[in-house]
C-alpha cells in the first residue's frame, strides 16, 4: 500500500449535468481496485491553459487515497476508456509528505524580492528572445513589381520617385 | 566570486524563497507560484531569475510540468 494523489480532469459538460454520477465513474475505477479514500473533492473549475479534446474548460478532481502499488496500473488503464476523464494525473506521494488537511492548501510563498529586484529584470525576461514574429510579406529581396506601368515618359519620373520612398 | 556576493548582498536574499518557506516539496498545484516563476510566455524562470537552489529548482522544474500536462500551466502561450 502507498499514498497516492491523483487529479482528474472532467468534461465540464458532463460534470454540470450530473456532477455524482461523473465522479462516481473516478471513484468508482479507484475503488475497484482496492484504493481507500482518504480525502477527495472538486478541486476547481477553470479554463483550461490548451484545449483538451476541444474541451476550453474543465473540473479538477482531486483524491488522496491508499492503494496497493500493482493496483495503479489497471486503474490507468480503464480511466483511459472514459470519455468522461479528459485527463488523469496519478502520481506516489514521496513518503515524509502528510496528506494535507484540505484540498486547497496553498503553501504561501512569500514574494517580496520581486519588488525588491525592480521591475525591470522582468519585463527583460519576459521578452523571451526572439520569438516568431510573423510572415513579414516573404518577398523581401526582390524589387517590388510596378503595379501601373507609366505609359509616357513624363509621368513615369514622377511616377518611381515616389516608388522609391 | 565576489560579484555574484556582491549581488545577494544588495538584494538582501541569498536563499531560495522555498527554502525560506520550509517547503519540503513544490506543490505542483499551486499555479500563483508557478506562474510566479515563469515568463509570460511560461517558460520558467533561470535559477539566476528565481533564486531557487538546486534541489527547489528542480522540484519547480517537475511541477511546472505536471501542471502542464494538466492543462493548468501552458505548454506555450500566446
Amino acid at each position: 500500500m502507498r499514498t497516492y494523489e491523483g487529479m482528474f480532469l472532467l468534461d465540464s459538460a458532463q460534470a454540470v449535468k450530473d456532477w455524482e454520477a461523473t465522479v462516481g465513474v473516478v471513484t468508482g475505477i479507484l475503488e475497484r481496485y482496492g484504493a481507500e479514500m482518504a480525502l477527495n473533492g472538486k478541486w476547481d473549475e477553470r479554463k483550461l491553459a490548451y484545449p483538451i479534446k476541444r474541451q476550453k474548460r474543465g473540473t479538477y478532481y482531486l483524491a488522496y487515497f491508499n492503494a496497493p502499488t500493482d493496483s495503479i496500473q489497471k486503474m490507468r488503464d480503464d480511466l483511459l476508456l472514459r470519455e468522461e476523464v479528459l485527463r488523469f494525473l496519478i502520481l506516489a506521494m514521496p513518503e515524509d509528505i502528510p496528506i494535507p488537511d484540505t484540498l486547497d492548501q496553498r503553501t504561501v510563498i512569500e514574494d517580496d524580492d520581486d519588488d525588491r529586484r525592480g521591475g525591470r529584470g522582468r519585463r527583460r525576461d519576459d521578452r523571451g528572445g526572439g520569438g516568431y514574429r510573423g510572415d513579414r510579406g516573404g518577398d523581401r529581396g526582390g524589387d517590388r513589381p510596378r503595379e501601373a506601368q507609366p505609359v509616357d515618359a513624363g509621368t513615369a519620373a514622377g511616377q518611381s520617385d515616389g516608388g522609391k520612398d | 566570486m565576489a560579484y555574484e556576493k556582491r549581488g545577494f548582498k544588495k538584494y538582501g536574499r541569498g536563499r531560495c524563497r522555498f527554502c525560506r518557506a520550509k517547503v519540503k516539496q513544490v506543490d505542483w498545484k499551486d499555479i500563483g507560484t508557478l506562474s510566479r516563476l515563469s515568463t509570460g510566455q511560461g517558460k520558467m524562470f533561470s535559477r539566476k531569475r528565481s533564486g531557487n537552489c538546486a534541489r527547489h529548482q528542480r522540484q519547480f522544474k517537475a511541477a511546472i510540468k505536471y501542471a502542464r500536462f494538466m492543462a493548468l500551466m501552458p505548454y506555450v502561450a500566446r
